[in-house]
């Protein structure tokens, strides 16, 4: 298949991780048209048997990274300059909710968030999650559950606590 | 009653949401959850932000499909895989800084493009031999075409715009060896790609037109193509742009 093709296909997946990355509509969607340049540049080179999601993953974090760092050099990033936090349409059902769920996630540390996004949503292995952010499995799992942990804390707080029965 | 297992960690409660346990561990973990009402509702509650996320994910590429991305205006509908590819072409030419739209004022005809139409005019109207070596050896044919015109050479696939491959051949020009690649359609409709050394340095799409053919050419660094065919212009384009992308895909000499 070609690859333009099968690139195109990868697209919503690549735009999710870019939003988990920048936290930003879009400095994420310069970030996938980046990516997606160097991908098609460096096709040839992938090696068999790394799953292309994976691939595409590495190499957005690569460039997220060192875009991060030629900015930092001249601004501080923070929440409060972002221009367009990602939110979904309030035509969607739950909006409100999940959106609020959103915000409680790009709030979170990048490495526990990409460790998140990675698993629960993208539905990669530990080991998928671990090789494309260059760390061991179990500091996949430890971010993971920390993240949850303050997810289910934040959530908590809106909720009427739960007491389980003792 | 079982009784719950009392070596339950942490990383078990974590993988039993993500469904990343053993079977025999997920076993041991389910009872212990149930003996565990506490965990039980932790457990629930990380599943249900699990689904969120998915949701919410979901919702924010929702708004933005692929085939909205900007496409060169266009006068029928087309199918979506061919639209999405398409698009992704334009984009990735367009950030790469290239022309992309193209001049379309007639134009003295070059040399490589007298050379395609006279190539083009000549084998697609063969039945017995359009070709040298056919698309069922294309494995060699590349290898060939590498080899003769010293150049990294993966035929182009445009199987994703309804073109099969028919093959290729080699051909004489008045410099360097040029190479003939043929396509046709699910009606016999045939185009070819001629393609040889010898840059104008110009990645514009130039078009130009004989009787019974038109064609679009460009170059990049080393190399100068040319497409032709007898389809409506737009449709020709589009390839061209496929073509184009392809080749600085997979390898043209920089």
């Amino acid at each position: 298949m070609p690859t333009h093709h099968v690139l195109a296909q990868e697209a919503d997946a690549m735009k999710r991780y870019a939003i988990t990355l920048t936290r930003d509509v879009h400095t994420a969607d310069d970030l996938v048209q980046d990516c997606m340049e160097r991908a098609l540049r460096k096709w040839t080179l992938r090696r068999a048997g790394v799953p292309l999601r994976a691939w595409l993953f590495t190499m957005m974090r690569n460039l997220h990274v060192d875009g991060w760092r030629r900015a930092k050099r001249h601004q501080t990033e923070s929440l409060e300059t972002m221009t367009s936090p990602p939110a979904i349409p309030p035509t969607q059902e739950n909006h409100v909710e999940l959106n609020r769920l959103l915000a409680r996630v790009m709030s979170l540390p990048e490495d526990q968030r990409a460790a998140l996004i990675l698993v629960s949503v993208e539905g990669f292995t530990y080991r998928e999650a671990a090789q494309t952010l260059g760390v061991p499995e179990g500091t996949i799992l430890s971010r993971v559950s920390r993240a949850r942990a303050a997810l289910r804390e934040a959530t908590a707080e809106t909720a009427p606590r739960l007491r389980s029965v003792t | 009653m079982t009784s719950a297992p009392k070596d339950i960690r942490e990383e078990d409660l974590v993988a039993y949401v993500d469904d990343a346990l053993s079977p025999v561990r997920r076993k041991q973990v389910q009872a212990y959850l149930n003996d565990t009402p506490e965990a039980a509702l932790r457990v629930e509650a990380d599943m249900a932000i699990a689904r969120d996320l998915r949701r919410a994910f979901a919702g924010l590429v929702a708004d933005h499909p692929i085939a909205t991305l900007p496409v060169a205006e266009r006068r029928r509908p087309m199918p979506l895989a061919w639209v999405a590819s398409v698009a992704m072409a334009l984009m990735i030419g367009g950030t790469a800084g290239w022309v992309l739209r193209p001049d379309t004022a007639p134009q003295p005809m070059s040399g490589l493009v007298a050379e395609a139409f006279a190539a083009h005019r000549t084998f697609v109207v063969e039945v017995a031999h359009p070709v040298e070596v056919g698309a069922e050896n294309k494995g060699h044919l590349a290898t060939w075409l590498t080899n003769r015109l010293d150049r990294p050479f993966a035929i182009p696939d445009l199987r994703v715009v309804g073109l099969s491959l028919v093959g290729g051949r080699l051909l004489p020009s008045p410099t360097e060896p040029a190479a003939q690649l043929m396509y046709e359609d699910g009606n016999g409709q045939r185009l070819t790609l001629y393609l040889r050394r010898g840059s104008e340095g110009d990645p514009s799409f130039r078009f130009a037109e004989t009787a019974t053919a038109q064609a679009f050419y460009w170059s990049d660094t080393e190399f100068a193509y040319a497409l032709t065919g007898a389809l409506p212009r737009a449709h020709l384009l589009e390839i061209a742009h496929l073509l184009q992308a392809q080749f600085e895909d997979t390898g043209a000499p920089t």
